[in-house]
């Protein structure tokens, strides 16, 4: 009889950690100075926006949805980083997670941006980058390592994003 | 007998955890809508509230409330 329990016990276990822990991917957000992670996704104009692309320059990602209000009130800000370090080499790229382009497409339409918005409807990408909150915004160095994770956005993200661009530009200047 | 029984049970209880998975951060836009929020509307509940706890004679209940004045 207790040979029973032990077995069935047994099996338990072996059954919740595959189901719970082995099949779903825990993939931890990345570190301060680990390699961004490539991709390559459509972006608003119907192009292939890769991140390997922009080598060589600052890169601020901020993966979005048009639903998570912080994300919504950070677009004029990165409007702004857009068009004052833009010509400096830094480049603003927003990551739309929306499973509805068209949610996407309707806020934007609301708003004025300049920057590139790559759509990435399944989620691929923020798995790979680790993402634990929305949104999540990845300051990317010229040498392609992520320099600082940022989660959620407020007016001190703002102001720690820009100081740390700031750096940036004054370091490689 | 009771083995196969209780392996049996076992792989039952087992095949209620396979629809368990984390939701993702970008997933949940559909717990943003306004409708999934608690209190959709907080001054209609609050009315609500002001005439449930009049009419009923039932104040208190929602927490802590009212600085003893006696005023509503």
């Amino acid at each position: 009889m207790r040979q029973i329990f032990l077995y069935s016990s047994v099996l338990f276990n072996v059954f919740v950690n595959t189901t719970l822990f082995g099949f779903t991917n825990y993939a931890s957000a990345l570190d301060v100075g680990s390699d961004a992670p490539p991709f390559c996704l459509k972006s608003k104009n119907g192009k292939e926006l890769s991140l390997t692309s922009y080598k060589g320059q600052i890169v601020y990602v901020d993966f979005w949805a048009s639903w998570c209000i912080p994300c919504r009130l950070s677009f004029p800000w990165m409007n702004k980083i857009h068009q004052k370090y833009g010509a400096l080499g830094v480049k603003v790229i927003a990551v739309n997670l929306d499973k509805k382009r068209i949610d996407a497409e309707e806020f934007m339409s609301l708003v004025p941006h300049e920057f590139s918005v790559a759509y990435d409807p399944d989620g691929s990408t923020p798995q790979e980058y680790g993402v634990k909150a929305m949104p999540t915004s990845y300051l990317i160095g010229r040498d392609g390592k992520i320099l600082s994770t940022h989660k959620g956005f407020t007016d001190s993200t703002a102001e720690d994003v820009e100081r740390e661009i700031l750096v940036q530009l004054g370091a490689t200047k | 007998m009771r083995f196969a029984v209780i392996v049996v049970y076992t792989f039952l209880l087992c095949s209620t955890f396979v629809g368990c998975s984390p939701v993702q951060p970008w997933e949940k836009g559909n717990l943003a809508k306004p409708h999934m929020a608690f209190d959709p509307d907080p001054t209609e509940s609050e009315f609500t509230r002001r005439v449930y706890q009049s009419k009923e004679a039932a104040r208190g209940g929602y927490g802590i409330e009212g600085g003893g004045c006696g005023c509503n």
